[in-house]
C-alpha cells in the first residue's frame, strides 16, 4: 500500500486532553445545547454518578471551562453549571478537530 | 479483535448536546404555549378574511363601530400591526410563564435546564424542515388546484409549515410524540379542507367553519394544530411527571 494512503493524524496529540475524556466530555457536549443546568439535569442526561459528575466538574471549573454556582431552592441546595466563554470555544475547538480526524479516517 | 465504529464514535458529543436541546419540548409545556398562538394567529386570520372578503356584510370586531367605518386598506394595515404588537407580548408573556411552570412542574423531576431564548438547533433539522415543506406544500397545492379549483394556499401553508416542523424536530430530536402530531396535524387539516361543502363559488367562506372553494380556511388549519398540541402537551407533561424522560 502507498505510504501517502495513511490518514494525516499528527493532530491527535494536538487534542485537548481534559476534554477528551469521556465523563468530561459528555458534561461539556450537554452544557453546550444549554445556557445552565443543574446537578440533577446532567446527572440524567449524562448517566454519570453522583461522585464521577462532581469531581469531573470540579476539574473543568479548575480550568475554567465551567461555572459553577451554589444557591438554595426554598430550603434545598441547588447546584447549578454553565458553560464559560472559553469552555464554549475549547469544546468548539475540540469538536472540529475531532471531527476532522474522524473525517481522515473515513468514519 | 472489536472493530471500533468510529461512526457512533463521532456522533457520542452530540447525542448528549440533542439530549439537553430536547428537554426544551420533552415536557410538553412549550406545545401548549404554541397552541394558544395558534389559536390567536387563527382568529387573527379569520378577522383578517372577513376585512379582505367582498362584499362586506359586517365588520368584524374590534373594527365595529358605532355607524363609522374606516377603508380596508387601514384596517388591514393596522390589523398587521396589531399582529406584530401581539407576536412580541405573547412571546415575551410565554417565556416567562413556560420558566417559571418549568421550575414548579418539571424541574423537582428531572432537573432544572436554561435554554437560550434563540435555541441552536442542528443544521440538519433545518434541511429536513425545507425539504419537507416545500415538497409537501407543492404537492398539495397542485392536488387542491386539481380538486377544488384553486390553492387553497395560505391554509396548505400553515398546514405544511407546522407538520414539517413537528416531524424534523421529532426525527432530529427522537419526539415520537412530534412524528404522531406532524402527521394526524397534516391529515386532518386536508381532510378538513376538501370539505368545500357549505360555502360556495359565488358567496365565499361566511364564517371560520365553511372553506372556501379557492383560498380553504387557514383559521381551520391553525385550530387543528392548536388542539394537537394541547393533546401533545398534556402526554410530554405526564410521560416527564411519571419519570420517564428521555423515553424513547
Amino acid at each position: 500500500m502507498a505510504q501517502n494512503s495513511y490518514p494525516d493524524l499528527s493532530d491527535l496529540t494536538e487534542v485537548d486532553r481534559l476534554i477528551h475524556e469521556p465523563a468530561r466530555m459528555a458534561i461539556m457536549a450537554a452544557l453546550i445545547g444549554c445556557d445552565s443546568a443543574d446537578f440533577r439535569f446532567l446527572l440524567n442526561v449524562t448517566g454519570l454518578t453522583k461522585g464521577n459528575l462532581s469531581a469531573h466538574a470540579s476539574k473543568l471549573e479548575e480550568a475554567g471551562y465551567l461555572q459553577i454556582r451554589k444557591s438554595f431552592r426554598g430550603k434545598v441546595p441547588q447546584t447549578t453549571y454553565s458553560l464559560t466563554r472559553s469552555g464554549r470555544a475549547a469544546f468548539g475547538a475540540y469538536r472540529a478537530k475531532l471531527k476532522a480526524m474522524l473525517g481522515a479516517l473515513g468514519g | 479483535m472489536e472493530r471500533v465504529d468510529w461512526r457512533k464514535v463521532a456522533v457520542a458529543p452530540e447525542e448528549y448536546t440533542r439530549r439537553t436541546v430536547r428537554a426544551f419540548w420533552e415536557d410538553g409545556l412549550w406545545d401548549f404555549a404554541t397552541g394558544g398562538a395558534l389559536l390567536l394567529m387563527g382568529w387573527w386570520l379569520d378577522v383578517l378574511r372577513q376585512l379582505m372578503s367582498f362584499p362586506i356584510w359586517t365588520w368584524p370586531w374590534p373594527f365595529r363601530g358605532p355607524g363609522q367605518h374606516f377603508d380596508t386598506s387601514w384596517q388591514v394595515s393596522a390589523w398587521s400591526l396589531a399582529a406584530v404588537v401581539g407576536t412580541a407580548v405573547y412571546a415575551w408573556l410565554a417565556w416567562r410563564v413556560v420558566l417559571w411552570l418549568k421550575e414548579r412542574w418539571v424541574a423537582p423531576h428531572i432537573g432544572s435546564v436554561r435554554h437560550p431564548f434563540f435555541l441552536r438547533l442542528e443544521p440538519r433539522f433545518l434541511f429536513t424542515y425545507l425539504g419537507l415543506d416545500l415538497a409537501s406544500l407543492a404537492l398539495l397545492s397542485l392536488l387542491f388546484d386539481w380538486l377544488k379549483g384553486g390553492p387553497h394556499f395560505l391554509s396548505l401553508t400553515i398546514a405544511t409549515a407546522f407538520s414539517a416542523a413537528y416531524l424534523a424536530l421529532g426525527h432530529t430530536y427522537r419526539l415520537p410524540r412530534y412524528v404522531v402530531l406532524s402527521v394526524l396535524g397534516l391529515l386532518s387539516s386536508v381532510a378538513l379542507e376538501l370539505n368545500t361543502y357549505p360555502a360556495s363559488y359565488q358567496r365565499g367562506a361566511m364564517s371560520a367553519w365553511e372553506v372556501d372553494p379557492f383560498a380553504g380556511s387557514p383559521a381551520l388549519a391553525c385550530l387543528t394544530f392548536a388542539v394537537l398540541l394541547v393533546g401533545s402537551g398534556v402526554v410530554g407533561l405526564l410521560s416527564v411527571r411519571r419519570g420517564e424522560y428521555g423515553a424513547e
